[in-house]
């Protein structure tokens, strides 16, 4: 289930995660990053005022690439195709795999959807998400 | 709700990235082998490599005694993103093949195309096969 990626979801596994990287931490082990184990894996950044979501997709066929966001859902999708090379090519390695994806997540806030940017190089896609007025902070003034 | 992808085509599975584990780079930070695709054809070698998040002037390739060598360097996210959440590690790249057929290193051509490496490495003439005709007497 793609909706269990985002951990804020789920506490338990947030807890356990953050119980698990400092563990590693500890141990002098570097962080590990844990895989919702639905193509592609995202990174979830916030500089503040913006949300950043970034994906490691080489090779997409740009046609078929789909950022869409409907109330508080992310979706991507999109294709990747490996070009083959002619029947008498001789393949001494074959690891890159091709296929369709789509994965959905939850925001984590409100976001404002007319602002929301994607932009797509070096094989990395990245989607800017401008927090709503609502999600940004708002200082209080004691009375 | 989650929905597949359509029949008949086959849904892209996550990879988790390999970290390499022998000769690591002198560069800081984790390393990662990238994924290849290597064939090769009559008159070529063909090496593409999966090097997503790296610029084209940070990617080197080297070929010394057959030895190929694929590097690329990362550029880390702004500082000023905090991570909230990471699926996937952020790395340099790196990995090497050992070349069984000796290449015309002066006709090397590489291209890299959203986030994919293309090595064509032509075969050195005295390593393209050379049809022997049989003699009939």
């Amino acid at each position: 289930m793609a909706f269990a990626a985002w951990p804020f979801l789920d506490e338990r596994w947030r807890y356990n995660d953050d119980l698990l990287r400092g563990l590693s931490n500890y141990f002098g082990a570097r962080p590990t990053a844990r895989s919702a184990g639905v193509f592609p894996p995202l990174n979830f950044y916030d500089d503040g005022t913006t949300l950043m979501v970034r994906a490691e997709i080489p090779g997409a066929n740009r046609k078929t690439l789909e950022v869409t966001s409907q109330a508080d859902q992310l979706t991507i999708r999109g294709e990747r195709r490996i070009t083959t090379p002619g029947a008498n090519a001789n393949y001494h390695r074959r690891e890159r795999e091709e296929g369709q994806f789509r994965r959905v997540v939850t925001l984590p806030y409100p976001v404002d959807a007319e602002k929301i940017r994607a932009t797509y190089q070096n094989g990395v896609l990245e989607v800017l998400l401008p927090r709503a007025a609502e999600s940004l902070p708002r200082q209080i003034p004691i009375q | 709700m989650e929905t597949q992808p359509q029949k008949g085509q086959e849904e892209l599975p996550v990879r988790e990235k390999q970290p390499v584990t022998r000769e690591p780079g002198t560069h800081e930070g984790p390393y990662f082998e990238p994924s290849v695709d290597i064939y090769e054809t009559e008159d070529a070698i063909t090496v593409q490599a999966d090097l997503p998040g790296v610029y084209p002037d940070d990617i080197q390739t080297d070929l010394k005694e057959n030895l190929l060598t694929i590097s690329a360097r990362v550029k880390p996210v702004d500082s000023r993103w905090k991570p909230l959440h990471q699926e996937y590690e952020i790395g340099n790249y790196m990995r090497q093949f050992r070349l069984g057929q000796q290449i015309d290193q002066s006709k090397i051509t590489a291209q890299y195309k959203d986030g994919v490496l293309t090595l064509t490495l032509p075969k050195a003439a005295s390593a393209k096969p050379r049809r022997i005709k049989i003699q009939t007497s």
